[in-house]
């Protein structure tokens, strides 16, 4: 195989010539037809055989007789292939029959595509060394899918594989060929494509021809592999005498064959290749017997030379000079020859490498370090070469060459090696082996078939039967490349180090130094370079030239504005660096507990005269009690002591009250933790039914619904054994309805401390599902099926009960004894308690509410439920049997409680604060006793020196001021805290409500200043404002500002403000500031600071008064397309079926389909979409229509 | 802020953006909001901090404000009593049922008035689910387990969240503030720096300490030297002084040169809605006479809405500089 480098050596690049060749020719197909040829032929049967002949190639020139080796050399090639064979011939039988099989399925295949019979033929007969039979098929599939492509392919393809043709048949159309070669392109895709048995004989000719190419490189690869060391060296040339005689033999034999070219291929033909391979075998096993079995064997060293051949072939033919290529190829695989019979035992050494190749392993780890080994081998080779060629000075032109060639296909070898499953890498001469390495692996993968190399024994025959026509018949394609004169060996030897050299000097030391380039400038740079950067600034002069002539005018303003702006820094900012001097003295937070106020309740008698119909003094005690409690508690971690005083009743506790009226100075919070532990919302609830100073009504209701249920134990209570049979009787008697109860009412109007008071108070045990448990239907009715069923939890139910906090429990159990004194806990009948019942989230609390029914359906004891929303779809049904409707408390009674409250934690504030807290908090009464907490355990007001000075003033409203002792100082900054004042100065609270600014449109003109002149009384109308006439101080032209224009120009600026809030409107998202928000809030807040000139007051913007609505403020602004449509139309529209549908829905039971229809073409805010609403809008809009605009 | 600690500070980070390593672990280094943060203050050493919810907008100080409550509250045990979750954890519902409930449900020895604290930052972002399966257990866990939200719009909370927490509000920060804080960091870092760059980045951040924060270390590291140019070159913005020169002439009713810097302005390529932000901005310091000014936010405003139903062209811009003439002529 060396030889056909060798023989090309004649030229400078033969392997890369070759290739350059098919590139060059078939750009597009090159590729695909290195693929071919590597699935047809080359594959494993080249890569595992050739590998013990290699040794012997490094001999090949020195021995090589030129003209005997041709003949020589294809026996040489058998007696290897025999050696292989006998070697593997068990593998080969496992293989054979695989072959069968694989024959027979490709046997189908081969009336498909004329391809793909050869490739079948090639699957049968491949490997001898065997690979496994999957490999094959693998093979032969991947085979299968090339051969279709090909069919299917262009003709360009098709043309590669008929150059080969062309070289294929030389012998016989020597001279008609070169005009032919579109004809013959032609007629064999045709036949390919067409009929069968022509297509496969064609496709067979065809194919091995285009292989060898491919597999002299991969023999070549194989060599180096095989190479050994000196060892190997000393053998061969012991063995030289020896092969020249066998060459000259086989040299004989040969031209013998080729005389008879047509039997072999008969042969083959005829025989599928199933059957031929036995015979092959036979021959194999039995290497030199009969002069058949030589044929037979010169076929396959046919095979092999025509393989070598025809990688040289198609160069050596464009030279015109195939003797002596045949020479080199022959003298190549001559020399393997001699080696075989007496190394046996180097063989079986140098076989590791082969076995290995064998099983999968081999391969792999063959894969691994293909290109380690390629380089190992790179530098041998050609030593040897050298060394050879000065041995023999005759042929040393030639072996220098040969060598330098070798070399080079060595290298390329090793670079095609790269297998494809591993990542290919070729860092010396990249460019030029790309595609070499594009072909390699599938070549390096693909199992060789044997019957293809048969093929090639028919071609070759050919090709030695007339050698001389063939240069003439090659396709003008091909010619290009010849024209190359072979380098003188300076340049080759050159250029073979500088393969060598793998990584050039220069690259390398290119690379050292950027790299130490790099660390230097790592070193010395940060992350972020201080120094300006460079190319900033050019772009910099750039622009400045490119815009001279504005921008040195601007430049020049520019400066000359800083320059004299820099007196006054602050312009663009509210602030300059010399404030900072100040700022910086920030007054260190203190914080001193409040006083403790001793005259609580003198206070509190004060303002009993004040609160009239509420219940100070029950207030008062019950949390003086409870403050007590709670103080003693954080003081002494313990709740025996006072546990059980706070739960007493009025009456006793008034008694006591008079004994220690001038002791209240007995609880001081503790130290430790001065704020105590709880919650104001869980300090001041109230634990039991007396405890409920607000919102009396429903929790009655509650309670006469709670107290049927508990009636009968109610009525023997002392009796333990309570007999079930009277309490079914009563629940029976109170019919299925009676056991459930919804509790509906707006946020923290006290639904659910309504309902644990209760039933601390009568002793229930609360099993309490919230959204806040998984609560599919399944494991809801799981859990309650014990209480559904049994009258009476004990006391390991508690466990699932509600965990409430521990203390709570102690107290609430305390108080309970006090009350009764009966030791009844476990015997306490289970409540079932359903928290926001109306939230259910469909995918993940599945039957949540099919088992809400179904409790109240089956349950033995009574159910309650408590939601919010009062139009929620899926308890309508439940609603409409029996229902508690809670209302937030009301402002004044609560802003008494709050008073109270505050005082007791030594804070008294006035109730006009919490009053407004409370409205601006929605009446959410929880959220106000939060911010209470925050507010008066943080200190109150926290600078005290600050004393009022906004004081809401202005509304005249408000109820009488607090009457205070001496002394004690109320706290009046929590509303300021909490709404306008808080961390900012805004006139107007940030993001303006422009509805609430409507609303409070009369407040903020009253306040105004510019519309009322200091000395004229106040003008409380518009139309009045008029008449009066003010002068504006701050205005030039004073007497041309009417109030009217004020107005006009304040209501401009609002108009404009609003038109910009609308804009906004349709963008929900408010994580980023909107400029036309800021822009609005802007526009109002500085008319009211200008144009009205607005006194700095707390106006009240927040109260919103509920009697006042908005029909399409409900129903969202984008329905409404014009104004005038809403104002002709709509609202009409809207009244007239408010009212009938008020109407239907008294007459009716289903009175939600309007609610239906209506929440479809509302956009916002469903939960809050409510019928009442439309009632009351209904009733609105007929008696106070002009209240709506 | 104490030197000392800030020395400590930048030996122990030096490489965390300044936004981190200048992030206030004390109360009084919080800037701004001074009413609320004094109050925490007290929470933080008094306990017993009730629920609270912290609205603002981005780069006030909220995290931070939390965070140092927190801290503060529990000291050490601090990584066992605090679970922080913000929107790049998932908080949906069966995160607020599990995880949030096991953690209340967790015991953890604290002193007394100290409670275990649930942070959910960003709480805007959690859905709606979620935050309803929060609000019992906000409730029952309240003895153990107290919870601080912080989020950019008290809106997304639903109500009965709301109606359990304290509602603070923080707003932007002054610009005094800022440069206080700015000025500090200079000092700790070693910057050179002048008046206009630090008012530059002032004006820049908007009340915005975070950003603020990253411009100055933008240009500090970009630059070296704090100055207006320098700052404005990585902040690109249309120039301030440009547009107050733009408006005075405005207000002299001088439309060529207002003309001649808004087409320059125009010709550097901002986006109009950049120039027009950047107007009102300047605008709303403007050394004229409110009244005037009044008018000009008007057509400011007007404009702005244009732009922002998509016709941005110069000639918006230009007849938004004839409309300020107008006013002003006629004032």
């Amino acid at each position: 195989m060396c030889a056909c480098a060798s023989s090309k050596k004649t030229r400078p690049n033969p392997s890369e010539q070759t290739t350059t060749r098919t590139t060059t020719t078939t750009p597009t197909t090159t590729t695909t037809t290195a693929e071919e040829a590597t699935n047809y032929t080359t594959p494993t049967k080249n890569v595992l055989e050739q590998p013990p002949t290699s040794p012997f190639i490094l001999r090949a020139p020195p021995s090589a007789k030129s003209k005997l080796i041709l003949q020589n050399m294809e026996e040489v090639l058998n007696t290897v292939k025999q050696k292989h064979r006998e070697k593997h011939k068990r593998k080969r039988e496992e293989k054979r029959r695989a072959a069968l099989l694989a024959e027979q399925a490709t046997a189908i295949e081969a009336t498909n595509a004329a391809a793909v019979p050869a490739v079948t033929a090639t699957t049968t007969t491949t490997t001898p060394n065997g690979r496994h039979v999957l490999r094959e098929k693998t093979a032969r599939e991947n085979g299968l899918s090339q051969a279709k492509r090909k069919s299917n392919g262009s003709p360009v393809k098709s043309s590669t594989p008929q150059s080969s043709i062309m070289k294929a048949e030389p012998a016989g159309k020597t001279p008609a060929k070169a005009t032919n070669v579109f004809e013959l392109m032609m007629n064999a895709r045709n036949r390919s494509m067409g009929t069968n048995a022509n297509g496969q004989e064609l496709a067979e000719a065809v194919e091995p021809i285009v292989t060898p190419h491919s597999k002299r490189k991969q023999m070549l690869q194989e060599w180096n592999d095989r190479k050994g060391g000196a060892k190997r060296r000393l053998a061969d040339e012991a063995r030289g005498d020896y092969i020249e005689q066998k060459m000259e033999q086989r040299a004989k034999r040969l031209k013998k064959m080729l005389t008879q070219p047509n039997e072999p291929r008969e042969r083959k033909q005829s025989n599928s290749s199933s059957q031929e391979l036995p015979r092959v075998r036979k021959q194999t096993s039995s290497s030199q017997e009969t002069k058949e079995t030589i044929s037979s064997q010169e076929a396959q060293s046919d095979s092999k030379q025509t393989q070598a051949q025809a990688a040289s072939a198609p160069t050596k033919r464009m030279r015109g000079r195939p003797r002596t290529r045949r020479l080199s190829a022959d003298v190549e695989t001559a020399l393997p020859v001699s080696a075989d019979p007496d190394t046996l035992q180097f063989l079986s050494k140098l076989s590791s490498p082969t076995k290995k190749r064998d099983s999968l392993l081999g391969y792999f780890t063959k894969v691994e370090s293909p290109q380690n080994s390629a380089e190992r081998e790179k530098g041998k080779p050609e030593i040897k070469l050298i060394e050879e060629a000065i041995e023999t000075p005759k042929r040393r032109p030639r072996a220098s060459k040969t060598s330098s060639n070798l070399s080079v296909n060595v290298e390329e070898t090793s670079a095609t090696t790269t297998p494809s499953g591993r990542p290919r890498r070729s860092c010396a001469a990249k460019a030029r082996y790309d595609y070499d390495l594009e072909v390699s692996p599938t070549k390096a993968v693909k199992p060789s078939p044997a019957v293809e190399e048969n093929d090639c024994i028919e071609i070759i025959d050919l090709d030695n039967s007339n050698p001389a026509v063939t240069p003439k018949k090659l396709a003008p394609l091909f010619v290009r490349q010849v024209p190359k004169p072979s380098p003188d060996p300076t340049a080759l030897r050159a250029r073979q180090e500088f393969l060598h050299s793998g990584v050039p000097e220069k690259l390398k030391q290119e690379q050292q130094r950027q790299r130490s380039y790099e660390q230097y400038y790592e070193d010395s740079y940060e992350l972020f370079p201080s120094i300006a950067h460079v190319g900033s600034e050019r772009l910099e002069v750039k622009q400045a030239s490119k815009r001279l002539p504005l921008r040195a005018e601007e430049q020049q303003e520019e400066d000359a504005a800083t320059i004299a702006r820099k007196p006054r820094p602050g312009s663009i900012t509210s602030c300059t660096a010399s404030d900072f001097v100040a700022s910086r003295k920030r007054t260190p937070c203190s914080w001193t507990p409040l006083p403790q106020l001793d005259n609580k309740r003198a206070m509190v008698k004060n303002w009993k005269s004040i609160f009239d119909r509420f219940p100070t003094f029950k207030c008062y005690n019950q949390m003086r009690e409870k403050y007590r409690h709670f103080s003693a508690i954080d003081a002494a971690q313990d709740t025996q002591p006072m546990g059980e005083s706070f739960v007493m009743t009025r009456r006793t506790r008034r008694s006591i009250q008079q004994q220690d009226v001038g002791k209240e100075e007995d609880f001081h919070p503790p130290a430790l933790a001065p704020n105590g532990e709880l919650l104001f919302t869980e300090k001041y609830k109230p634990l039991l039914f007396e405890q409920v100073l607000v919102n009396l009504t429903p929790v009655q209701e509650l309670r006469d619904f709670l107290a049927n249920w508990s009636g009968a134990s109610a009525s023997n209570r002392n009796s333990q054994t309570l007999d079930d049979s009277s309490n079914d009787h009563d629940s029976s008697s109170m019919s299925g309805s009676c056991n459930t109860m919804v509790l509906l009412g707006p946020c923290s109007s006290g639904k659910t401390n309504a309902v644990f008071a209760l039933a601390n108070d009568m002793n229930f045990n609360v099993l309490e599902i919230n959204a806040g448990m998984r609560r599919t239907g399944k494991k809801l009715i799981q859990e309650l099926q014990e209480a559904t069923q049994s009258h009476q939890i004990r006391k390991e139910a508690k466990a699932g009960a509600a965990p409430t906090q521990q203390l709570l429990q102690k107290l609430q159990q305390n108080g309970l004894k006090a009350r009764r004194n009966q030791g009844d806990d476990d015997v306490r009948k289970s409540l079932i308690l359903i928290e926001d019942a109306d939230i259910v989230f469909d995918n993940i609390d599945a039957g949540f509410t099919d088992a809400i029914y179904t409790l109240a359906a089956s349950s033995k004891r009574p159910v309650i439920i408590v939601a919010s929303d009062p139009n929620c779809a899926h308890l309508q049904r439940l609603m409409q049997q029996n229902t508690i409707k809670f209302q937030a408390p009301n402002a004044l009674n609560i802003s008494r409680f709050l008073a109270v409250l505050a005082l007791m934690e030594n804070c008294p504030i006035e109730l006009d604060e919490l009053i407004s807290l409370y409205l601006f908090n929605n009446q959410n009464l929880r959220k106000t006793l939060m911010e209470l907490q925050f507010f008066i355990q943080s200190g109150g007001d926290a600078k005290r020196e600050q004393v009022a000075v906004a004081a809401p003033s202005g509304s005249p409203s408000k109820s009488p001021r607090l009457a205070t002792l001496p002394g004690v100082q109320i706290h009046q900054r929590l509303f300021e805290f909490y709404t306008s004042a808080q961390n900012v100065q805004h006139l107007i609270p940030f993001p303006v409500d422009f509805r609430l600014l409507r609303l409070n449109l009369g407040e903020l003109l009253r306040h105004s200043t510019q519309l009322q002149s200091p000395s004229t009384p106040v003008a409380r109308r518009v139309g009045k404002r008029k008449s009066c006439s003010p002068k504006k101080a701050w205005l030039n032209k004073s007497e041309a500002q009417e109030p009217l224009q004020t107005l006009a120009s304040f209501y401009e600026q609002l108009s404009t403000a609003t038109l910009l809030d609308a804009t906004l409107e349709e963008r929900n998202d408010r994580l980023q500031p909107h400029l036309s928000e800021q822009l609005a809030h802007e526009l109002v807040e500085r008319a009211v600071g200008t144009c009205l000139a607005a006194k700095n007051y707390a106006y009240n913007l927040f109260d919103k008064p509920e009697q006042r609505f908005n029909l399409s403020d409900q129903l969202g602004s984008f329905q409404l397309r014009s104004s005038c449509a809403r104002s002709l139309d709509y609202e009409p529209a809207m009244r007239s079926i408010c009212r009938s549908e008020k109407q239907r829905a008294s007459l009716e039971r289903r009175s939600s389909r309007f609610y239906h229809y209506l929440r479809n073409h509302t956009n916002h805010n469903l939960s809050s979409f409510s019928l009442e609403l439309y009632d009351a809008a209904c009733q609105v809009l007929q008696e106070q229509a002009p209240l709506v605009e | 802020m104490p030197e000392e600690t800030g020395i400590v500070v930048v030996d122990k980070r030096n490489n965390l953006p300044w936004i981190e390593k200048y992030r206030p672990v004390k109360f009084d280094e919080i800037v701004g909001n001074e009413d609320t943060v004094a109050r925490l203050s007290v929470f933080s050493t008094q306990g017993n901090s009730p629920n609270i919810i912290i609205a603002g907008p981005p780069g006030v100080g909220k995290t931070t404000t939390i965070q140092c409550l927190a801290r503060i509250l529990l000291g050490d045990s601090y990584k066992d009593a605090v679970l922080e979750l913000n929107a790049s954890n998932e908080r949906g519902i069966d995160v607020v049922r599990n995880k949030i409930k096991m953690f209340a449900q967790q015991k953890v020895t604290l002193p007394r008035g100290r409670h275990k604290i649930v942070i959910l930052d960003e709480a805007d972002s959690m859905t709606e689910g979620a935050q309803q399966s929060l609000r019992r257990t906000m409730e029952i866990y309240s003895n153990t387990t107290r919870f601080a939200l912080a989020c950019n719009t008290s809106e997304k909370i639903i109500e009965p969240i709301q109606s359990r927490c304290a509602m603070l509000r923080f707003s932007k920060l002054s610009d005094a503030q800022v440069l206080a804080k700015l000025i500090e960091v200079c000092q700790l870092e070693q910057l050179k720096y002048d008046e206009d760059g630090l008012e530059a980045i002032v004006f820049t951040a908007q009340g915005d300490m975070r950003q603020a924060l990253n411009n100055l270390q933008s240009t500090a590291q970009g630059f070296g030297e704090i100055t207006g140019a320098n700052v404005f070159k990585v902040c690109d913005e249309p120039h301030p002084m440009l547009l107050q020169d733009m408006l005075q002439h405005c207000a002299s009713n001088d439309i060529h040169k207002a003309y001649k810097i808004l087409a320059k302005l125009w010709r550097l390529g901002y986006a109009p809605e950049d120039i027009i932000g950047n107007i009102f901005r300047v605008c709303k310091r403007l050394n004229v006479d409110e009244q005037l000014k009044l008018n000009f936010i008007r057509e400011i405003g007007i404009t702005h809405m244009k732009i922002v139903d998509g016709c941005n062209s110069l000639l918006q811009l230009t007849s938004l500089l004839a409309r300020l003439c107008m006013t002003a002529e006629s004032h």
